[in-house]
This record gives C-alpha cells, sequence and structure tokens, in this order.
C-alpha cells in the first residue's frame, strides 16, 4: 500500500470531523447578514419612463448648456451681421437687387 | 402541497422583483448547508464570515440564477468558489503561515505509515493529530490543488462534478488531481525524511 493510498484515509476522516464541528449561527449573525444585503439595495428597480429621465437627463444638462452657447454666439456672428448686410444692400437698392426682387427671387 | 424547489422558486422571484426581505427565508433555511459546507474549507473562526459572503454573492447573483439546478446546488457552487477564493488571498498574504506537526504528531504519523498491516488506520486516532496532519498537507498545496484534493479525494466528488462546483473545465480538474496526488506522495516523503519524523 502506498503512502498516498494509506494517508487519504486518515485526511478523509479529519475532513469529514471538520463538517461535523459547526458554529451554530446565531440570530446575531442572521440579522448581521441580511442588514449587509439590504445595503446592495433592491436586485431590479422599478423602470418608470419619468424617473428614468429623473435620472439620466440632468446628465446631458451641462452639453446641451455648451450647445446652446454656441448656436448663440454663431447666430449672432453670421446671421444678424448677414440681416444688416441685406438691409443696407436693400436700402441702397442698386439696380441688380430689383431685378432679383422683379423676377421674385427675393 | 408546493414542493421545496417550488417555494425556492418563488421566494427568488420575489427578491428579483425587488423584495430585499424575501432574501432572508433563503438565508435562514440554506444556513446550516451553508456553514457546513465552508467549515470543511476553511479555519473555523473564518466560517461566520465566509458564509455570509456566500449569501451576499448568491444575493448579488441570483438574477442570473437561471434555475436549470436545485437552488442548493447552485449555493454550493457559490460557497466553493468562496472558499476558494479566501485561499487565494490568504496564500498572497504575507500573514500567511503553514502549520506544521509538533514531534508526538509526527511519531503518530510514522507510526501509522510504517503499519503494514493498516490496522493502526482503522483505530479511532487523537482527532487533534488528524486534523493537524489535514492542514499540514492542505497547506503545502496551492489554493487550486488544495480544492480539488478536497472535492475529489475527500469529498469523493467525480471529477465532472468538482469541475461544475468549481467552474472549471474536467480536464482542468483531472490534471490537477493527477499533479496534486504526486505533490502529495513528495509532501509525505519529505514529512517522513524531515523528522525522522
Amino acid at each position: 500500500m502506498n503512502d498516498f493510498k494509506r494517508w487519504i484515509p486518515i485526511l478523509s476522516r479529519a475532513y469529514q470531523q471538520r463538517g461535523r464541528d459547526i458554529p451554530q449561527p446565531d440570530a446575531r449573525w442572521q440579522a448581521d447578514t441580511m442588514r449587509r444585503i439590504r445595503q446592495l439595495g433592491p436586485l431590479r428597480q422599478p423602470t418608470v419612463s419619468l424617473e428614468l429621465c429623473n435620472r439620466f437627463l440632468w446628465r446631458f444638462a451641462g452639453v446641451a448648456g455648451a450647445v446652446a452657447c454656441v448656436l448663440a454666439i454663431y447666430a449672432f456672428s453670421f446671421d444678424f451681421h448677414l440681416e444688416y448686410e441685406m438691409t443696407r444692400v436693400f436700402m441702397a437698392a442698386p439696380p441688380e437687387f430689383d431685378l432679383l426682387r422683379n423676377i421674385q427671387i427675393l | 402541497m408546493s414542493t421545496p424547489c417550488t417555494d425556492d422558486a418563488r421566494i427568488i422571484r420575489q427578491v428579483i422583483d425587488g423584495n430585499v426581505n424575501a432574501f432572508e427565508a433563503l438565508v435562514e433555511k440554506y444556513q446550516p448547508h451553508v456553514f457546513k459546507l465552508v467549515r470543511k474549507h476553511v479555519p473555523p473562526q473564518e466560517t461566520e464570515e465566509l458564509a455570509q459572503e456566500v449569501f451576499i454573492r448568491a444575493y448579488q447573483g441570483l438574477a442570473g440564477y437561471k434555475g436549470k439546478t436545485p437552488f442548493k446546488g447552485w449555493l454550493s457552487g457559490i460557497a466553493v468558489r468562496t472558499c476558494y477564493d479566501f485561499w487565494r488571498k490568504r496564500y498572497r498574504s504575507s500573514e500567511f503561515a503553514m502549520s506544521s506537526l509538533s514531534k508526538e504528531q509526527r511519531e503518530w504519523l510514522e507510526r501509522t505509515l510504517s503499519d503494514d498491516s493498516g490496522q493502526r488506520l482503522m483505530e479511532k486516532a487523537s482527532e487533534e493529530a488528524d486534523r493537524a496532519l489535514l492542514a499540514y498537507a492542505l497547506d503545502r498545496l496551492s489554493p487550486e490543488d488544495r480544492m480539488v484534493m478536497e472535492l475529489v479525494y475527500l469529498e469523493g466528488y467525480a471529477g465532472k462534478e468538482a469541475a461544475r462546483i468549481l467552474g472549471w473545465t474536467v480536464a482542468n480538474v483531472k490534471v490537477r488531481a493527477y499533479r496534486c496526488r504526486k505533490k502529495l506522495k513528495t509532501i509525505i516523503q519529505q514529512l517522513r525524511k524531515e523528522g525522522g519524523p
């Protein structure tokens, strides 16, 4: 009989003995376990669309603000300037402007 | 009349639907099983903490439980893997000290191993010596080999079952079981050489 075969029954016996000396979990242990589990929160949160908006929409507020600023700057730099230029051309009323108006482009 | 499995399924459904308190029924029902399982794999002073860890992991993974196997089996897998993680951490930490055998324990071992009739194996040896020997042998195996040793050779699980519990391939378990056997032989030989014992 080799050493391994001799040793296994001894180890196995000790291993099975371990399983017999179990500390009995008390109410404190169970309460503590449940306290830690409750801290994790429910597994599946109710997903109401309004709640989703509340949770996620505000995250885009910064980006939305930046986009609004860029558009405002763009509008002030180009659109109003063009309007101003158009008015100036209209006031001067060059012949080509009348032509465009006559063929109903303007 | 509802069977235990359908009871479990109903409770699990409640927990998944957000009723955290329903999980307490599972904790209460399975805590003796988990304590027994964990106690076999880890030192006694770690049992409570690790059993708690098992239930926390089970709760976190409950949404992934498909109900193909009984809940008890699924929970056992989590318990064994939690113990395996415990040993991996323990071996990495610098505080890990391997257990050693006293002079008397070594003498007892030598007498047992040199008794060709096997009579001594049948005797009710001192539990303390048995345990010391078990701790001595297991501490000298890697965490992976330790788990394979415990499940395959000491618990008597088949390779396939051990592989399912550990979440490894069957081939991996078989290779480790073979290596583990060789390592254990070496440990015994070293022990006999060292102490004389």
